[in-house]
């Protein structure tokens, strides 16, 4: 409270009225003269000042814009020490977490757990070539430990959404083997889990469901099945699901009396169950478009700036999940 | 900070410093819409060892001081969760008691209308209306009438309210003019949606706020804060919360919106990279004109006074 007489004074001086500023006679032509070199200096980047107002509020304007200036520096520092804070937590956490490709120590970093999700929906996001990780491949390398830690932690549904569908663009066959392989890493060859890739639709009778060698995958049963999901999964979803209702309703198939939260529910699950626990990789939770109809009660994770898909956020997302209580409404 | 708060002038300092902070941000981005989740009101009274609705009362002392601090800055519309429709299962009483201190409260700013006639705030109540008893449908429509020629903001009130059963209601809008045969079903896109829904005329949601640290959406607001919306869980129960969080949360989004958003790389800009492109000049010279953010449509948001909220 170092600066409260300043405070005292800007407060009282943006609380004068513009009369007041007239109401002193302030020689109209020097203000406006002033205000225009002003603008055309670049003492301020906004071409929209008015040459008409009075040279006392514009100084006011400029003072109160520099202090906000400082509040964004001092902010930014503050943000740029708490980066390196958590950078550093997560640095320290991901030596002492490490499940070094054994699925045993994937077990027992949950098994004290009190509950663990049926579902988990992650968003995936593809980088750039150049970088470590980086490409398709990287794209791919991510889905495959996800698939082998939810395998290890016993979660028997993984949705992955990558906001561009290029996971579910590529063919599925490739998308399978790598998924294979990474699991085969972890289990070893003889003790392959068995998982199921979904690729959904508004109409589920053209989901595409390879098993692990083609269409024998009706009676088996999986360990894990994995939903691929795009942008066109959310909002476009339920703007195609009017569509069709809307259509119905023209040739008075359906009535918008009988139009139920249920009914639109029961279409939109078709695409997608909820999920229990969203995990996003990303340093600041950005749904990128994730369907909105699905995450309802699904416990949000993220670690503030982290931009990695590493097995501690993981490990931490499912720890929080154990913690949280959900009651619905009550 | 009991003890503090009651030195004398401290109060008038608070409230300067408040002035005073609002007069800054305003000279950035300012949101255009706010939306709040207000959690934690009765974990906030069984820690105090108190009433349930106690916490309830003590929630919207808070909301009152919160809302001003928006309504100043130059929020066009601030949306808050105050029932769910899921809160019906909850025990009788505390229904009954939570109904009575909204009804009071629409009631209050009926009768002295001080925070609407400041603002020129609009009130509107905003859910599946049906589901409440017709004494506080009354008082609801009196508010919204009382206040409905207020064009600077708006104040929705979430009550009861669940996402999908808005977006629920915004298709059935839809599928009832498409039945009349009012729209073509083949111009039906995001956009139809948005508008249709309850809060369809509200600029887009930039900043969402949950209290009380728990990180869920809870069937608030899912289709509004799927993109660009900063999505703020604040570990601190809503009695808690005050101008000083607000203003946090103001100023993050601002560098964020200043500096681009989601750049991964927030913190490696310099000091140039501050810009305030985006941001008005903020007109001293003529206190009637309504702060409009870097929207150039809003202006028009509320001017549709045919939009009907209620459902049949």
């Amino acid at each position: 409270m170092s600066d409260s007489g300043d405070i005292g004074a800007f407060a009282s001086a943006v609380r004068q009225t513009p009369e007041t500023y007239r109401s002193r006679g302030q020689p109209r032509r020097v203000s406006n003269a002033i205000a225009r070199a002003m603008v055309s200096s670049g003492a301020t980047k906004d071409s929209r000042l008015e040459p008409d107002a009075p040279l006392s509020s514009h100084l006011t304007y400029l003072v109160f814009r520099f202090i906000l200036q400082i509040f964004y520096f001092c902010f930014s520092g503050y943000q740029w020490v708490l980066y390196y804070y958590h950078r550093l937590r997560l640095r320290i956490s991901s030596v002492a977490v490490y499940h070094n490709r054994t699925p045993q120590l994937i077990r027992s970093d949950v098994v004290s757990l009190e509950k663990i999700p049926g579902h988990v929906a992650t968003v995936l996001n593809l980088k750039n070539e150049s970088e470590e990780g980086g490409g398709i491949d990287g794209l791919l390398h991510e889905v495959g430990e996800l698939a082998a830690w939810c395998v290890g932690a016993g979660i028997s549904v993984l949705t992955v959404y990558e906001k561009r569908g290029i996971l579910k663009s590529m063919p599925i066959q490739d998308v399978n083997r790598a998924i294979t392989r990474k699991l085969e890493n972890y289990f070893g060859i003889s003790n392959t889990p068995k998982f199921r890739l979904v690729i959904p639709h508004l109409h589920s009778q053209s989901s595409i469901r390879p098993g692990d060698n083609g269409d024998d995958a009706t009676d088996e049963k999986f360990d894990l099945v994995i939903n691929l999901i795009s942008l066109t999964d959310g909002r476009t979803s339920i703007v195609e699901l009017s569509k069709t209702l809307a259509d119905m309703a023209m040739e008075h198939k359906l009535s918008s009396r009988d139009l139920s939260l249920s009914l639109i529910d029961r279409h939109l699950r078709d695409i997608l169950e909820e999920p229990d626990l969203v995990i996003l990789f990303s340093p600041d939770i950005d749904l990128q478009g994730f369907p909105p109809w699905q995450i309802r009660l699904s416990e949000i994770f993220y670690l503030p700036d982290n931009d990695e898909v590493s097995y501690v956020v993981f490990l931490k997302a499912l720890q929080k999940y154990a913690k949280c209580k959900i009651n619905v409404g009550r | 900070m009991n003890i503090i708060s009651g030195f004398p002038g401290v109060e008038y300092l608070v409230k300067r410093t408040k002035t005073f902070l609002c007069h800054v941000l305003r000279t950035g981005p300012v949101p255009g819409h706010v939306a709040i989740v207000m959690d934690g009101n009765r974990r906030f009274a069984k820690k105090r060892h108190q009433e349930t609705w106690e916490g309830h009362n003590a929630g919207f002392e808070t909301l009152a001081s919160v809302l001003e601090f928006c309504y100043e800055l130059g929020v066009q519309a601030v949306t808050v969760f105050a029932f769910s429709i899921e809160n019906f299962k909850r025990p009788a009483y505390e229904v009954d008691a939570l109904m009575k201190i909204v009804k009071d409260k629409l009631i209050q700013v009926c009768e002295n209308g001080d925070l609407a006639d400041q603002y020129g705030l609009r009130i509107r109540v905003i859910g599946n209306r049906s589901l409440l008893p017709p004494d506080v449908i009354e008082v609801a429509e009196k508010a919204e009438k009382l206040t409905r020629n207020n064009t600077k903001a708006v104040l929705n009130i979430c009550f009861p309210y669940t996402s999908r059963d808005d977006v629920t209601n915004s298709i059935r809008r839809i599928v009832t003019r498409a039945e009349k045969g009012l729209i073509d079903p083949d111009s039906i896109d995001e956009d139809t949606i948005a508008s249709n829904m309850y809060t369809g005329s509200c600029p887009p949601l930039d900043i969402l706020i949950r209290t009380s640290g728990v990180e869920r959406f809870s069937d608030f607001m899912l289709w509004e804060s799927q993109h660009y919306t900063m999505i703020e869980f604040v570990n601190i129960l809503w009695p808690d919360f005050n101008c000083w969080h607000m203003f946090k949360a103001i100023l993050k989004w601002g560098l964020q919106k200043g500096n681009g958003r989601y750049n991964e790389n927030l913190l490696a800009n310099d000091d140039s990279d501050y810009n305030l492109t985006g941001d008005d000049t903020l007109d001293y010279d003529s206190p009637s004109t309504t702060f409009v953010g870097d929207k150039d449509t809003s202006t028009d948001y509320y001017d549709n006074d045919s939009e009907e909220t209620v459902v049949e």
